[in-house]
């Protein structure tokens, strides 16, 4: 039997069970690729479905997406896109809603790591969920007005509505203890976010969060404006440590909406250049987390031992970040027989210094006291809130969307899932910590792979228009989890609809669940950063006028002047670009 | 020379020295710290550099209050009134019987007016870095205090010259090498050194107790804190590692070796992660049961 014909079987058999589950409930059954299913229910319907899936085949929830599809002369739709990973399948609920009052029933009581994606589509859409618990503001920024909903097809991606609406309201403290601020800006954060400690002396009572202060409206201006392979650039940019995984899931999720096959050389080099980025942003973290809790000296040497890294990436695809080496088909450069080389004698040096740095840790008691026990979160949290990648294996949750729903050229390395029993800081920790030496291994497999295949063979045939109204869901295990992009081709050369789910979107979720009796003050940084949480930042925002190639670096009454204005001042004498 | 001639001098000459080399340990400890992360570090006269910058800024005050205005006066103050009483050479112009627990409560004053400058403003970061800074001096300061106690009571006296005189008379002894690591430990803890410097601790406290100053208040409150460095080192220099030599050879001597001991403090410093509240309380009073040990052995004339 093959491959194909063993992923058919297990949809087959996915569809008996929801069918058994649903009996005339199920409208229709949709299996594009052997390995996804798309069942249509009715909102009447939608809780019991989900039900269906979730308790009945212990799914594990991924994410909610909204559509708008009006324009088709059909109403809006919610999707609830969930995994099952051990057969190696995903599955989404498709809910047709109504075009005026679109309403949704909660799942959030069900599965709680579902709350900020129905906020979302709520925020965004104005789709009405009804029975979520905690139903304020989420995404939209504060004054916002009521009633506007951005992502909306009838929304002009550049319209400005004046901001007259409400505003975010916090919750109050519980009797007898004090608000203690982390952010919006605070050290440790590296990109506004708000956490409201409660907290009695050093002892933390619970928290509260306010998040999306930079949303930057990525999918609308996907949908709006960009034609496929532009997207790969603004995706590329969603996060600046971890960018390719973005860029590869979308153009995996476009490859497999029109069933492009990418050359098997083409995947070798983007598992490559995916466990390059994990290797890297581990120690990237490694140094961070040492940081948060004061210890400096292994934040200054991790990074030293990550630099001949950045070096390789930039000699590679010419950017320390930003690789930029994905099209929709295949990626752009080949890495050639000595650049092969290069890699073997970079991840020599890497690997003997990291192993060195991690030994040292492995014996050092006061680091581990820092971690050990601390942010506890058990396996059946992980399930509830979603919690992918690292945070999840920290839990001994074998998560992992290489192995579980293979993509570019896993299927052809041999690898371990590392999983670490501690279910706290240090669990969190020691995987990423065996993780860095798997992703070496796994560099030098691709090497190895590489060598044996033609050279050349970079792209698939694409055709010049894609089909419209094509879906595919399709996932990167990124240095931080399992990072999800749905897409859905569109009429005008670019995609309908877009939506990415970054791991940290269930993972920060998950931070207040770690928060448990017993945590102090000095607890809560290591533990928000024991997710890795990746809030993309742009701490300072940078003009190129191409045509007169001059850079020009704007300063704090510029940047006020352009947010506030919309244009820019002209340059101000005497200031160096 | 008489003794009121010595004493005019000592007057003067002592907070000027601690005011003007104060400010080189911050320099000189980043440095070493900076070499041991694979760094090159600021120049070392950074801490100079700073406090210049700091002195040329306008003080934002987050709370108009006399606390807040008084409290960097007290800080600096107390810390320098401390140099006074340290010994050089073991000559002590103006040492007196208990000088040593003066010189104590001077630093520990100094310590103190931090967390009281934290309190006059209103911030959650400040509040918890003062309580950090407090509760770490009510543990730190026994130790010390029994640590000089350990020398004294073989000496039979509380004069810190007298300390270092008999020190220099009848070399170490178990119990003063017992009491001489419990205070490398323990200044970690006074000096706010990692992983000590729970009260400052950026990453959880932003600053802690010093977070609401900024500009002059700010730059006087880091001058104390090199002035209660260079003043603690001496003294710990002084008596427990006191030099024979007298004049400029001696204090170039006692110079060094105050510069040997910030650096031993620094690497240390380097070494370990920032200690929770409860873990840094089992430290410390671990090592006030080495000090109590030493005391035993004292007591016994060991």
């Amino acid at each position: 039997m093959t491959t194909t014909q063993v992923a058919m079987e297990r949809t087959d058999r996915l569809a008996v069970q929801l069918f058994t589950a649903l009996h005339e409930r199920l409208e229709d059954l949709e299996s594009p690729t052997p390995d996804r299913l798309y069942a249509t229910v009715q909102p009447a319907n939608m809780v019991s479905a989900v039900r269906a899936l979730w308790d009945g085949l212990r799914a594990r929830y991924v994410i909610t997406v909204g559509l708008d599809r009006r324009g088709e002369g059909a109403g809006f739709e919610v999707l609830h896109c969930f995994a099952l990973d051990q057969d190696r399948l995903r599955c989404a609920l498709r809910v047709p809603l109504d075009a005026q009052h679109p309403v949704i029933p909660s799942v959030t009581p069900l599965i709680p790591g579902a709350s900020w994606a129905e906020l979302e589509i709520r925020d965004l859409f104005g789709i009405e969920i009804e029975g979520h618990p905690d139903p304020r503001r989420l995404i939209l920024p504060d004054g916002f007005p009521e009633g506007v909903h951005p992502l909306r097809k009838d929304f002009p991606y550049d319209a400005k509505p004046p901001l007259d609406g409400p505003s975010f309201k916090f919750r109050d403290p519980p009797a007898g203890t004090t608000v203690m601020r982390l952010g919006p800006f605070f050290p440790v954060l590296e990109e506004p976010s708000q956490w409201r400690l409660f907290v009695d002396g050093e002892r933390v009572v619970g928290a509260d969060y306010r998040g999306f202060y930079s949303h930057r409206a990525v999918e609308k201006l996907a949908e709006a404006k960009l034609p496929y392979n532009q997207v790969i650039s603004l995706a590329e940019r969603i996060c600046g440590i971890c960018g390719c995984v973005h860029s590869t899931a979308y153009c995996q999720a476009i490859e497999e909406a029109v069933s492009l096959q990418v050359p098997l050389r083409a995947r070798v080099i983007r598992s490559l250049i995916l466990e390059l980025e994990r290797l890297q942003s581990h120690l990237l973290w490694l140094g961070l987390a040492c940081h948060i809790i004061g210890f400096d000296f292994v934040f200054q040497q991790s990074w030293r031992v990550r630099e001949p890294l950045m070096v390789l990436a930039e000699f590679l695809t010419g950017s320390r970040k930003h690789f930029q080496c994905n099209v929709v088909g295949g990626v752009t450069f080949d890495v050639t027989r000595e650049k092969g080389q290069r890699i073997l004698e970079a991840l020599t040096t890497v690997e003997r210094e990291a192993a060195a740095l991690v030994k040292a840790l492995q014996g050092d008691e006061a680091f581990i006291a820092r971690l050990k026990g601390v942010g506890v979160f058990t396996p059946e949290e992980v399930r509830l809130m979603g919690a992918v990648g690292p945070t999840a294996r920290g839990s001994g949750v074998a998560l992992d969307a290489r192995r579980d729903h293979p993509y570019a050229a896993y299927d052809q390395l041999t690898f371990d899932v590392v999983t670490h029993d501690g279910c706290d800081n240090l669990g969190r920790t020691m995987v990423r910590v065996g993780e860095m030496f798997e992703s070496a291994k796994m560099m030098r497999q691709c090497v190895r792979l590489l060598e044996e295949l033609p050279e050349g063979d970079l792209v698939a045939e694409v055709p010049p228009e894609l089909p419209p109204y094509r879906e595919g869901m399709h996932a990167v295990e990124a240095p931080r989890g399992e990072v999800f992009h749905y897409a859905r081709t569109g009429t005008k050369g670019g995609p309908d609809r877009w939506r990415v789910r970054a791991p940290s979107y269930q993972n920060i979720q998950s931070v207040p669940v770690m928060l448990k009796a017993g945590t102090t003050v000095a607890d809560v940084p290591i533990t928000l950063g024991s997710v890795d949480p990746c809030f993309s930042c742009t701490e300072r925002m940078e003009v190129v006028d191409v045509a007169a190639r001059a850079r020009r670096v704007l300063h704090r009454e510029e940047i006020r002047s352009l947010v506030r204005t919309g244009h820019l001042p002209p340059a101000a004498e005497g200031r160096a670009p | 020379m008489s003794a009121w001639v010595a004493a005019l001098v000592w007057l003067l000459a002592g907070p000027a020295v601690v005011l003007a080399a104060g400010p080189f340990l911050d320099g000189f400890g980043r440095r070493v710290r900076a070499r041991l992360e694979a760094r090159r570090g600021p120049p070392l006269l950074q801490g100079y550099r700073d406090l210049a910058k700091l002195a040329g800024k306008e003080g934002v005050a987050a709370a108009a209050n006399p606390v807040t205005a008084v409290a960097p006066w007290v800080a600096l103050t107390s810390a320098v009134t401390a140099a006074l009483l340290v010994p050089l050479g073991g000559v002590t112009p103006l040492g007196f019987a208990g000088d040593m627990l003066v010189l104590l409560y001077l630093l520990g004053l100094s310590s103190a007016a931090i967390a009281l400058g934290a309190t006059g403003s209103s911030s959650a970061y400040a509040f918890l870095g003062a309580s950090r800074e407090l509760v770490l001096l009510l543990l730190v300061e026994p130790v010390i205090a029994c640590a000089f106690l350990v020398i004294g009571l073989q000496a039979g006296t509380f004069r810190l010259g007298e300390l270092a005189a008999w020190q220099l008379e009848h070399g170490p002894t178990v119990a003063s090498a017992l009491a001489a690591a419990a205070v490398i430990v323990a200044l970690m803890a006074y000096l706010g050194r990692v992983p000590f410097d729970l009260s400052e601790a950026e990453q959880e406290l932003t600053g802690g107790a010093l977070v609401e100053f900024g500009g002059r208040p700010l730059a006087l409150f880091r001058w104390a804190l090199f002035s209660r460095w260079l003043v603690a080192a001496w003294v710990v220099v002084e008596v427990f590692a006191p030099t024979p030599l007298r004049g400029v050879a001696g204090a170039a001597v006692s110079a060094a070796l105050v510069l040997v001991l910030f650096g031993v403090l620094s690497v240390l410093s380097v070494l370990f992660a920032r200690l929770r509240i409860d873990g840094a309380r089992v430290v410390l009073v671990q090592v006030g049961l080495l000090v109590l040990f030493a005391i035993a052995f004292a007591v016994i004339g060991a």
